[in-house]
């Protein structure tokens, strides 16, 4: 069963929670990262793109090879920790072959609330099965 | 088996005031990771965590935390310390204290109590220690600074109704208009973010007025970019709008203002009864009937002694008599806009004032002042009453000499819609500086010493502390005991306080980790952090918390009690502090709060706190308590007054613009810029500086960013040293090309500490003081006044009393230039 998280990029604000909860669950160096985010906007972390007053900006957390969709712990709902601290509710967690999950539910609801569902193409090395839903930005 | 446990503690960086709780988990005595904490019931959903959550586990044992005693042995400020025991530091400075005491009395020294940045805040032990220090020796505590003062502006007209519940955010399904500040992203991207992300999903249009494009206005469905501190000119535009289109809601307005109260033309006072009635009374206020003929409207008083803003009924109230009296206005049907005479006298209804007061506010002119195009003004306007019940949240942003007149204007706009206090809609001032009344714990057991008396202990004002270096003939302030906060990093301006520091003949800090303030200390004693001693704390996300250390010590930092016992003890007091952490904590946790049961029913015994550790409590006004629905107005009226008489004589009888340094200062010719100095996301004002992620994350916005249309003025490019420079220093640093800074401004983070800035100023230096003759304002003082004689007819001792409002906010209300290094 590969279990798979689907980003809702319209709720992330790229707090970081995500990445430094894995970093410190798995005790990570400093300058290691299994997950960080990403903003798009002006090529600078939080910098918008545009030009003032027509600006625009948002963020898409990206997890890399070194992701073992750990699975949290019981203190968790084993959930990754990744998953469990999102303070926004932007990430979610859970079994797609499964339609009954949250993951599931939560994608077609955000499906039929027409958002755009993607992934990040293989030749970018990222972890798989990691889903992303937008919608107007 | 590994030794594991796992405890519950208010983050490190709590001083945000989103108040989180986090969980901690420690294998073997050492802390290893702190993550979201769940709480149980409703609450689950009152408690996120940002990253700094996360990374408070890395707290205890950062390389700069202070692990001994340490003595000053270089200049102040140099930061050299040799290390030495606790016995020599207690003996010393005690030895000192009472050397102070006896040359030039006790209130020479002072002890600074400001909470922010400190866990749990003003609910916290140590806040308490603090008082019953002062009490216990008859001393001195220094003034909060003028901080987060949009939080008074809806006051004024609500009779000193000071809240910030944010209850209306889980409810709103409309439209949030957010006002100045981010609180989307900022320093405390948890729970409010959650909350608001959700009004969003809900279906609620989120707008941002806001000077600068943040995380907040990424994430917002419309962004109005405001020019800075002109805030007050689009509120009141959006005022004449509603009027104009006749948007109002006069019905809100009749019952829940005194709009329709008659204001006389000679003195601009309301009109009393005995005003035209001989024998008349005072406190009975005078209406125009639609048949013509004038009516008595008594004053309406709540039937609570003072305001709880608990279990008071919405609509029914108290005349003089004792007799219950509906908000309606009897058989009359009074005028809300007349204009006219009633014996005699010229009138008009605080309404009709209003509407003349806000006509020159026309969306042309605000445009010209605010750089809102003024369709986006009428639409928006349209928007908010169309959208009704819609929601106003006033955010921390407006940190300007204006910043209460210009809440206050924004407030107008809820009271001439009625959202105020509408289920669904509402409005928020600030968020999270105060929680349900309900929730306040008891601390009298631990705040009052057993000598306690009235006359003891003393709040000094900032300005007399200045005054006191010049003149002898004020009370001289010798000694200063740091046990909360880091001035020099967070308080403007910090040339002004290393003067101050500088004058004093001992300087004590307890702190953490090494600070900028430490630096000038002449002895630093390790302080525990929160995860290793006990606390209790009521109120945020609607629990009763009790807090068990995670771990031991680290090094030789000891708790708050243990210090101040110690202290005092070589003071001559063995008994002022006669308990352990722990037992203070247990004495406050069964002296409980005004709602000591869970929402079962079941009485919360300190017993059951300590075996449950988090428990929901029974809030009588829901979960999702909205202060402002309660309808209770504790002023002259009974009603809200956008029209406020005592304040007519300087113009501000209703909302107005009022001057700020950066748009109205004769200095804005000299130095055209404003030095607009943020908070980094990254961290929690200075803390978090010494983790490195936070750091790492953080460093490649380090100097200072403006539009590049300013550099190309000043023949400058992108990653170039510059200067940035006003009357009060020059900070030499990287220039970062920004297209999102707007023209006039010069964006810097002022979080992080001195080290940073070697050989040249820091943020602090250039920011303008706090505090001080420069930012008195009359508005300000007029409201302080009325404020502290308020807080001291309800019998707060005035120690306690919170001060500082007389002057303005004034920490991005600061102007500048840049140049290319000499």
């Amino acid at each position: 069963m590969v279990k798979s998280i689907l980003v809702d990029i319209n709720r992330c604000t790229g707090c970081w929670t995500c990445s430094m909860a894995c970093k410190t669950a798995h005790d990570l160096d400093t300058d290691e990262f299994w997950q960080y985010v990403r903003t798009i906007g002006g090529g600078e972390r939080d910098e918008p793109g545009g030009e003032w007053p027509n600006l625009y900006m948002k963020w898409m957390p990206i997890w890399k090879l070194s992701c073992t969709k750990c699975g949290g712990d019981n203190t968790t709902d084993n959930k990754p920790y990744c998953v469990f601290n999102c303070p926004t509710g932007a990430l979610t967690y859970g079994d797609l072959a499964d339609e009954q999950s949250e993951i599931s539910q939560r994608l077609n609801e955000l499906k039929g609330r027409r958002y755009r569902v993607y992934e990040i193409p293989e030749w970018e090395d990222t972890r798989k099965s990691i889903l992303y839903a937008e919608k107007g930005i | 088996m590994p030794d594991t446990k796992i405890t519950y503690h208010p983050c490190q960086g709590w001083g945000c005031h989103d108040h989180c709780y986090v969980e901690c988990h420690t294998k073997d005595g050492k802390l290893v990771r702190t993550q979201r904490a769940i709480l149980p019931g409703e609450s689950a959903d009152k408690n996120f965590i940002c990253m700094k959550g996360i990374l408070s586990s890395r707290i205890p044992y950062a390389e700069d935390r202070i692990l001994y005693p340490l003595k000053r042995i270089g200049e102040r400020g140099e930061g050299k310390f040799e290390q030495i025991s606790w016995d020599q530091a207690l003996d010393e400075i005690a030895t000192k204290l009472n050397e102070i005491t006896k040359k030039y009395g006790s209130r020479s020294i002072i002890t600074n109590q400001f909470w922010c940045g400190y866990p749990g805040d003003w609910g916290c032990l140590q806040n308490d220690l603090i008082f019953r220090f002062i009490f216990a020796t008859d001393s001195s505590v220094i003034e909060n600074p003028a901080v987060d003062t949009t939080l008074f502006g809806p006051s004024i007209d609500m009779g000193d109704l000071l809240t910030s519940e944010r209850g209306p955010l889980r409810n709103a399904n409309n439209m949030v208009i957010i006002w100045g500040g981010n609180p989307l992203g900022y320093t405390r991207p948890s729970t409010t973010t959650r909350e608001l992300l959700d009004a969003q999903e809900r279906g609620a249009k989120l707008v941002h007025v806001s000077n600068l494009f943040d995380v907040t206005s990424a994430r917002c469905d419309q962004w109005v970019p405001v020019k800075s501190g002109t805030d007050a000119y689009f509120a009141l535009a959006m005022a004449h709008v509603l009027i104009r289109d006749g948007l109002i809601n006069t019905k809100y307005l009749l019952r829940e203002t005194a709009a329709a109260y008659l204001v006389r033309d000679d003195n601009g006072k309301y009109m009393r009864e005995a005003d035209i009635i001989d024998g008349g009374r005072e406190n009975a206020f005078v209406v125009m009937g639609e048949s013509g003929d004038y009516a008595i409207v008594e004053q309406l008083t709540s039937d609570e002694a003072s305001f709880t803003g608990v279990g008071v009924s919405t609509t029914e109230y108290l005349n003089d008599s004792g007799v219950r009296s509906s908000k309606d206005y009897g058989d009359v049907k009074p005028q809300i806009d007349f204009t006219g005479e009633v014996n005699g006298i010229a009138c008009k209804t605080s309404y009709a004032l209003l509407c003349e007061h806000v006509s020159t506010f026309t969306p042309e002119y605000q445009e010209t002042v605010t750089g809102i195009p003024a369709q986006t003004c009428v639409d928006l306007a349209h928007a908010y009453v169309n959208a009704t019940p819609a929601t106003i949240f006033v955010y921390f942003g407006l940190r300007y000499l204006n910043s209460i007149p210009t809440s206050r204007s924004i407030f107008l706009l809820s009271y001439l819609t009625g959202n105020l206090g509408q289920a669904n809609g509402g409005s928020v001032v600030n968020q999270g500086a105060t929680y349900h009344s309900a929730t306040i714990m008891n601390t009298s057991g631990v705040v009052f010493p057993p000598n306690y008396t009235p006359d003891k202990a003393h709040r000094i004002e900032t300005i007399d502390l200045l005054d006191s270096f010049e003149n002898p003939d004020v009370q001289q302030y010798k000694a200063w005991l740091n046990p909360m906060g880091n001035p020099l990093l967070n308080w403007p301006n910090k040339t002004l306080w290393r003067t101050i520091f500088d004058n004093l003949e001992l300087f004590v800090e307890w702190e953490i980790r090494m600070t900028d303030t430490c630096r000038w200390a002449d002895y630093v004693l390790p302080e525990v952090t929160t995860f290793e001693r006990h606390e209790v704390l009521s109120g945020p996300a609607d629990v009763i918390v009790w807090c068990e250390p995670a771990i031991e010590p680290v090094g030789e930092a000891k708790d708050a009690t243990w210090i101040w016992h110690e202290l005092t003890k070589r003071m001559g007091l063995p008994d002022a502090f006669d308990k352990t952490n722990e037992e203070y904590a247990q004495i406050k946790a069964r002296s409980g709060n005004s709602c000591m049961t869970s929402p079962d029913g079941q009485p919360i015994t300190f017993e059951r706190l300590q075996e449950e550790k988090a428990i929901q409590l029974n809030l009588p006004a829901g979960r999702d308590w909205d202060p402002f629905a309660d309808s209770i107005w504790p002023n002259a009226t009974g009603r809200i007054e956008f029209y406020v008489e005592n304040l007519a004589e300087m113009g501000q009888a209703m909302a107005s613009p009022y001057p700020n340094i950066i748009n109205d200062s004769p200095l804005r010719d000299q130095y055209p810029l404003h030095f607009y100095s943020g908070r980094h996301k990254y961290f929690m004002q200075g803390q978090f500086t010494n983790i490195a992620e936070c750091r790492m994350l953080a460093s490649t916005q380090f100097g200072v960013a403006i539009n590049p249309a300013e550099a190309e003025k000043r023949d400058m490019v992108d990653g170039e040293i510059v200067e940035v420079f006003n009357q009060r220093g020059v900070m030499r640093v990287p220039l970062n090309l920004r297209n999102d800074i707007p023209v006039n401004m010069v964006h810097t983070w002022y979080s992080f500490d001195e080290t940073y800035y070697p050989n040249t100023a820091c943020p602090q230096e250039l920011e303008t003081p706090l505090n001080t003759r420069e930012t008195l304002t009359p508005f300000n003082e007029a409201f302080r006044t009325k404020f502290v004689q308020d807080q001291e007819a309800q019998g707060i001792p005035q120690p306690m009393i919170g001060t500082g409002m007389q002057c303005g906010e004034s920490f991005w209300d600061c102007l500048c230039d840049i140049r290319k290094v000499r």
